[in-house]
């Protein structure tokens, strides 16, 4: 997962952006026999995949504990920014973070909006939350987590 | 230089210019991209400095030749309509700025809250009141694209039309539209051509949409057949011909109403018809006679009111002048009554946000009058010296209720009245609203500029989703875990002890407040989806 040695440019970061949903619709298909919710069902998968416990990804994606446990619950439906850190979290990259937006039923990351693509071009370049905020502060452009929504 | 730095200065060197005009970048900061379409992209955007959010449609000239939502949008003002807030234009891309609504569109809201009958009417006549708003300008305003991903619904259940990018006012010389626009399953015949769109367009669109909240689908489908009510009014509305269809929103929403009332009356009806039978049956015999049960003369005689401006919207809402004759059967075929001061109203628009604006009192002391009404299901009656309400006992099934700014105290009368949805009791002498646990649906309460003092005058409503508590004291708010179901929470100018058990709100989703109690409370929700408002 850890992408800190491959750079990827902008422009291949684009096509990326660009490229048609795939991947995973396995969970999406099976989410209501396990009787989970899609985005809920989709992060304990993704969890179990990467032999990661969700306490890993709640801390690196830096969200208050309990409120991170009630989402892998499927207690609570996460903004798109707590997709974006859950993002941060899983260490993914673009097409996963798509795919997790998507399961969130949130926007996507929009190459033409320069905070997602700044933010797009971070999880690509294995950057950690604390790293992102810094590039997105040094452009000028609001935080993860600063957006009200 | 850290990495953040060097990250930040491949970022800075690979963005290329932005297409967009320069003065919306330096308003505005793009949060993210609710759609893209070809030419068309719409923006959740955040005003710098004030933080305020808006949506921004930003439309390709190259590809885009008709842009009309923006001129539209700023002529009107109204609550489930977005306000404009500004444009923007460059050589490539028009941009125009509109309030941001907070909700569920309603394809995603019908999907994750399966409608009742009833509820999926109570969007459409809310749509039917906004829709009558649009067509009733000097110019009237058809939106052409009435679908359920253009309308919002809020968290307290009001719904917000959206997406004004296609609307046109009607033009009488024009024969024909020219050109295709709107999403083809909900667009009437004439908008492919036939003839020019005129506010019939809009009606057939919301009979689709009503098609769709009650099945789950905009075409007839034989395995999802409506009710006989439904059927008649989703086939008027989607009629082939416009002359075929209701001629107005209003019409709609009348026709909504009654399928209501029937609905209820043949639930009432058919559970108790054979009790009711024996008891006519007995009274019949016991008077010895059966024609003096029914009294038809007493519904033709002329109705005599005890409060003036009672009478003067009883006349409104019936369209009678000062001096013709009212008569009890035209009486109870009133549905909506609105009093706000000394002026009343056949609609409740104008009086819509003016809660807390000061306004010269009316005379009314008493709501006997109602025995004369008793099908009202909305009742306006605001800033009266009114004291005793228990004249409302006499409604059937109310079901919004405002009685703001006057004195009244005690609201036991409203005890028992399962059909009510909605209670405005602001700045009333109320210091206690427990006796209305029975109502078994109230979904809206606002108590605020109240005498409520303490958590447990406030009751126990499992069914409330919307709490206004604007400038009250209380201690503590424990016992607000009673609301179980409370999504939003105004809490402006209260100043409030203990919150914490505000945790304890599972459904709790946007929580106004301002100053010191603000802060207290971005603490307990830190890390939650809760979003605090200012007040």
């Amino acid at each position: 997962m850890g992408k800190s040695t491959k750079k990827a440019s902008t422009s291949t970061l684009w096509e990326q952006l660009f490229k048609a949903p795939s991947v995973r619709s396995y969970l999406s298909q099976n989410a209501a026999g396990l009787g989970l919710p899609t985005f809920a069902a989709y992060i304990c998968e993704l969890c179990r995949e990467k032999s990661e416990v969700p306490e890993h990804i709640i801390r690196r994606a830096g969200l208050e504990r309990s409120f991170g446990h009630q989402l892998f619950r499927g207690d609570r439906n996460p903004s798109r920014n707590t997709v974006l850190q859950l993002a941060f979290g899983f260490q993914a990259n673009v097409e996963e973070t798509q795919a997790l937006l998507r399961h969130a039923g949130r926007s996507q990351l929009y190459p033409r909006i320069r905070r997602d693509a700044a933010i797009g071009y971070c999880l690509e370049n294995g950057c950690s939350l604390m790293e992102t905020q810094c590039v997105l502060t040094e452009l000028s452009l609001p935080t993860i987590g600063d957006s009200a929504k | 230089m850290n990495r953040a730095e060097q990250v930040a200065a491949e970022l800075k060197r690979s963005f290329t210019e932005a297409p967009y005009p320069a003065e919306f970048l330096e308003q505005y900061d793009q949060l993210e991209c609710f759609s893209h379409s070809r030419g068309t992209e719409t923006f959740l955007v955040r005003e710098k400095g004030s933080g305020v959010l808006y949506v921004a449609k930003c439309f390709d000239k190259s590809v885009c030749t008709v842009v009309h939502g923006s001129e539209i949008l700023l002529r009107l003002h109204r609550d489930g309509l977005p306000a404009y807030a500004a444009s923007y234009e460059n050589a490539r891309v028009s941009v125009t700025v509109r309030e941001y609504v907070e909700g569920t569109p309603l394809d995603l809201y019908a999907e994750k809250n399966p409608l009742s009958e009833r509820q999926a009417c109570r969007i459409c006549i809310q749509l039917c009141d906004i829709l009558r708003y649009l067509h009733g300008q000097e110019k009237p305003v058809i939106h052409r694209d009435i679908k359920p991903q253009n309308i919002i619904v809020r968290p307290d259940g009001t719904v917000t039309l959206i997406d004004f990018d296609i609307a046109r006012q009607y033009s009488d010389g024009a024969e024909t539209d020219t050109q295709f626009l709107g999403t083809r399953v909900y667009a009437p015949p004439e908008q492919y051509g036939f003839s020019q769109t005129d506010c019939r367009a809009d009606i057939y669109s919301l009979g689709v949409l009503l098609r769709f909240l009650l099945t789950g689908s905009e075409k007839e489908r034989p395995d999802k057949p409506l009710s006989k009510r439904m059927k008649r009014i989703v086939g008027r509305c989607t009629a082939f011909s416009p002359n075929d269809r209701f001629a107005s929103a209003d019409a709609v929403k009348r026709a909504l109403l009654r399928a209501g009332e029937q609905h209820r009356r043949r639930v009432t009806l058919s559970l108790s018809f054979a009790a009711t039978a024996l008891l006519f049956l007995c009274a019949g015999f016991a008077a010895g006679r059966y024609t003096s049960v029914f009294t038809p003369a007493a519904a033709a005689e002329t109705a005599v009111f005890r409060e003036p401006l009672i009478e003067a919207a009883a006349r409104a809402q019936l369209g009678k002048s000062e001096t013709e004759p009212v008569t009890a059967a035209e009486l109870e075929t009133v549905r909506e009554l609105y009093i706000f001061g000394t002026a009343v109203s056949a609609t409740r628009d104008p009086f819509d946000n003016k809660s807390t604006e000061h306004a010269p009192r009316g005379g009314i002391t008493s709501l006997d009058d109602l025995k004369l009404m008793p099908n009202i299901e909305e009742l306006l009656v605001a800033y009266q010296d009114l004291e005793d309400i228990s004249g409302i006992a006499a409604l059937k099934n109310p079901v919004s209720v405002g009685l703001l700014h006057t004195r009244v105290s005690d609201v036991s009368a409203l005890s028992g009245k399962p059909s009510l949805l909605s209670l405005n009791l602001y700045g009333t002498n109320v210091s206690d609203v427990s006796c209305l646990n029975s109502c078994a649906r109230l979904e809206y309460l606002e108590l605020g500029g109240t005498l409520v003092a303490s958590p447990d005058a406030l009751g126990g409503f499992d069914t409330v989703t919307e709490l206004s508590l604007i400038g009250l004291t209380l201690d503590t708010l424990d016992g607000i875990e009673r609301f179980s179901r409370l999504e939003t929470l105004n809490l402006s100018n209260a100043e409030i002890g203990s919150i914490d058990t505000l945790k304890n709100l599972p459904s709790l989703h946007v929580v106004t407040a301002d100053g010191e109690l603000r802060e207290r409370l971005s603490e307990l929700f830190a890390g939650t989806d809760v979003s605090l408002v200012a007040g």
